[in-house]
């Protein structure tokens, strides 16, 4: 005969595990339906494509995020400049007092804004139309921060380079000390120096300024902003271009792809962590910056990816390369020496997290990570190891996957997407279309196909021969869409593109 | 014995169940047969894109297919113009008219228009180049074939 009471425990027991799932699925972040339509379809499409696909954080279902939106003469929007991101940048600054801090050394913004005004009177006083950077410099200190911030306010293009220019158009070249030998002098300002043909001569006696005059005109939204010459091949040459409105579409896209309530704003401390200095890595990492002169969000931008020196900043928002976290950060060196209330409450959040609840094992000061990587690289982290990062460092996760031609992303994570996956062989990013571009699969076959992209964010890309000539340039062909090379794509019915590799 | 094994097993099993299950997501590759190849629409097809029906907005114009999904607050539901939409618009647009006796039946061949006068040719070649510069073309307006039908 069974002892009633054991019945009656099993009983409670099933109802518990009842209602304790019951309650996990009632206070999800999101429904699931939001986690299943992550793309507005178009309701056509050509033979042999799929439909094209968008953001559904889109307010106009029709268009794609083109810019910031900024209202002028009472009732016209317009998309926005730098000027309008340095202005917003210094009236925020108005309100709370922030500093910019580059490689551990910090400047109030008002006192960057007279550096970086007479640095822009500098350029435009010696007619100057390009400067060139070498791209290990990127925001490596605050002589270039300057330097660059003067660049996009006066429209002039930034040229970035690997190891020296590879085209003679530069009119000057921003270098350390110990390039000097290679350039002429008279095209030179060193960095950290100061010598008399530095940027530091250069903006000496600048004053800390409170305002900065901004004056629409049309004429402030053009130019091409940046450029990024590479060697190709031993005979090819190439060059991306990107235009302000390339950039400023992306800040755009960037901001609004945040749930209302967990925005970027004045409380938040954003760390910026540069490694390999690639088109993408720059592109991703200035978009960032930029979107964060819109919020008022203080800036903080580090070389050193050791999680000790990141935890020195106390960030709540952290862009970073998924390389550099996995290496720097292996969950295993997290997880040791969890004790077993702890273990206990880490594999909890697993299992809340993978269910749609945020919950987790840790609370830091920091709140939300970009991760980025290429959309062609192999990932160093999966589905699951990133929740496991999510509940050991208290923070949401948005991963990036970028492209080398693209200021942004092609595809993102969304916000509240904490889904895990079993793992595929071959799948090398996943996420949810960044709100300025849209994207179709050519040549589909079993719902494969080549990603073409087509939006605001992407540069120009123009190949010269040895001798200056061009040779080829991305043509208006295919109705303006462009494809992703060593890649296929499929669409998943959760509106997500899923990549492989070819 | 035995009942306190099962009863251990079931507890355990349940435990595991509250405390460290993680579950994975399935998702399948997008199958969406709702999606309209671009190029072909019947009468009958076109129907659907009305604005209620279906999100999109589509009406015909001389033949062609226009995607009107951007003028929603005209062509959607409530607006001036919703009976156009999902329907051949073309003698509506030529008399100026936004009567239903202007459209043509779902069940009857396309509107051939051959009886409009000079004055509705032209009123409809305006309203044709309204169309050409402000919204997508999707596709031609073309008379279902017998085989088609069910």
């Amino acid at each position: 005969m069974v002892d009633s009471s054991l019945i009656v425990t099993v009983i409670v027991l099933f109802a518990l595990n009842y209602l304790y799932n019951f309650y996990v699925d009632a206070s999800k972040d999101v429904n699931e339906a939001y986690l299943n339509q992550q793309s507005i379809i178009d309701a056509t499409k050509k033979p042999g494509e799929s439909a094209i696909y968008k953001s559904n954080k889109l307010e106009h279902p029709t268009g794609l995020r083109v810019g910031l939106d900024i209202r002028y003469d009472h009732y016209k929007l317009r998309n926005g400049n730098f000027c309008d991101l340095w202005e917003l940048l210094v009236n925020g600054n108005k309100r709370e007092k922030h500093e910019i801090t580059v490689n551990g050394r910090s400047m109030g913004v008002f006192e960057l804004n007279g550096r970086v005004g007479k640095f822009a009177e500098y350029l435009q006083h010696n007619k100057v139309r390009k400067v060139g950077i070498s791209g290990g410099l990127f925001m490596k200190n605050l002589d270039v921060f300057i330097v660059l911030m003067a660049c996009l306010i006066t429209q002039t293009t930034v040229c970035f380079y690997k190891d020296e220019p590879v085209f003679d158009d530069i009119d000057i070249h921003i270098i350390k000390k110990e390039q000097e030998s290679s350039f002429s002098p008279e095209k030179v300002l060193l960095v950290e120096s100061g010598e008399q043909n530095s940027v530091s001569s250069v903006v000496s006696g600048a004053e800390e300024i409170a305002s900065f005059t901004n004056e629409y005109s049309s004429q402030k939204d053009r130019g091409i902003a940046l450029e990024f010459a590479t060697r190709a091949g031993p005979k090819l040459l190439k060059k991306t271009i990107f235009t302000q409105a390339n950039l400023v579409s992306s800040i755009a896209s960037t901001i609004k792809h945040l749930p209302l309530s967990e925005v970027l704003n004045s409380n938040d401390k954003f760390l910026c962590v540069l490694s390999k200095p690639s088109t993408e890595e720059i592109l991703a990492n200035l978009v960032k910056i930029l979107a964060c002169f819109v919020t008022n969000t203080h800036i903080n931008i580090t070389d050193d990816s050791s999680w000790h020196n990141i935890q020195q900043y106390k960030p709540t928002v952290v862009s970073i390369h998924e390389r550099e976290l996995s290496k720097e950060l292996p969950v295993g060196s997290l997880t040791s020496g969890l004790g077993m209330l702890m273990a206990f409450k880490f594999k909890q959040s697993l299992k809340l997290l993978s269910r749609g609840k945020f919950f987790t094992a840790n609370k830091t000061s920091l709140r939300l990570m970009y991760i980025h990587k290429s959309i062609t690289d192999n990932p160093s982290l999966n589905s699951f190891q990133l929740n496991e990062y999510r509940s050991l460092l208290g923070a949401r996760i948005i991963s990036e996957f970028g492209y080398p031609n693209l200021a942004g992303p092609v595809i993102l994570s969304d916000f509240y997407d904490y889904r895990v996956f079993e793992p595929k062989r071959n799948l090398l990013s996943y996420g949810c279309i960044y709100q300025s571009l849209e994207i179709k699969l050519v040549g589909e076959k079993n719902n494969e196909g080549t990603i073409y992209i087509r939006g605001y964010n992407i540069g120009k890309v123009t190949t010269y021969s040895n001798d200056g000539t061009p040779t080829n340039s991305h043509s208006l062909k295919n109705e303006g869409f462009m494809p992703l090379e060593n890649v296929k794509g499929v669409w998943g019915n959760d509106g997500c593109l899923y990549v492989y590799r070819c | 014995m035995w009942y306190t094994i099962i009863f251990v097993v079931i507890v355990a099993i349940l435990l595991k169940n509250i405390f460290t299950e993680v579950k994975l997501a399935s998702v399948q590759s997008a199958d969406t047969p709702e999606v309209v190849e671009e190029g072909k629409f019947t009468p009958k097809t076109l129907a659907k894109y009305n604005g209620r029906d279906d999100k999109r907005i589509f009406l015909a114009v001389k033949g062609r297919v226009f995607d009107v999904t951007a003028g929603a607050a005209f062509y959607g539901p409530g607006g001036p113009y919703e009976n156009f939409s999902g329907r051949d618009a073309s003698r509506g647009l030529a008399k100026n008219s936004f009567e239903l006796d202007c459209l043509t039946p779902l069940d009857k061949t396309i509107d051939t228009l051959s009886d409009l006068t000079k004055e509705e040719v032209e009123s409809l070649e305006n309203w044709e180049e309204h169309f050409n510069n402000k919204y997508r073309v999707v596709g031609v307006l073309e008379n279902e074939q017998p085989d088609e039908k069910i």
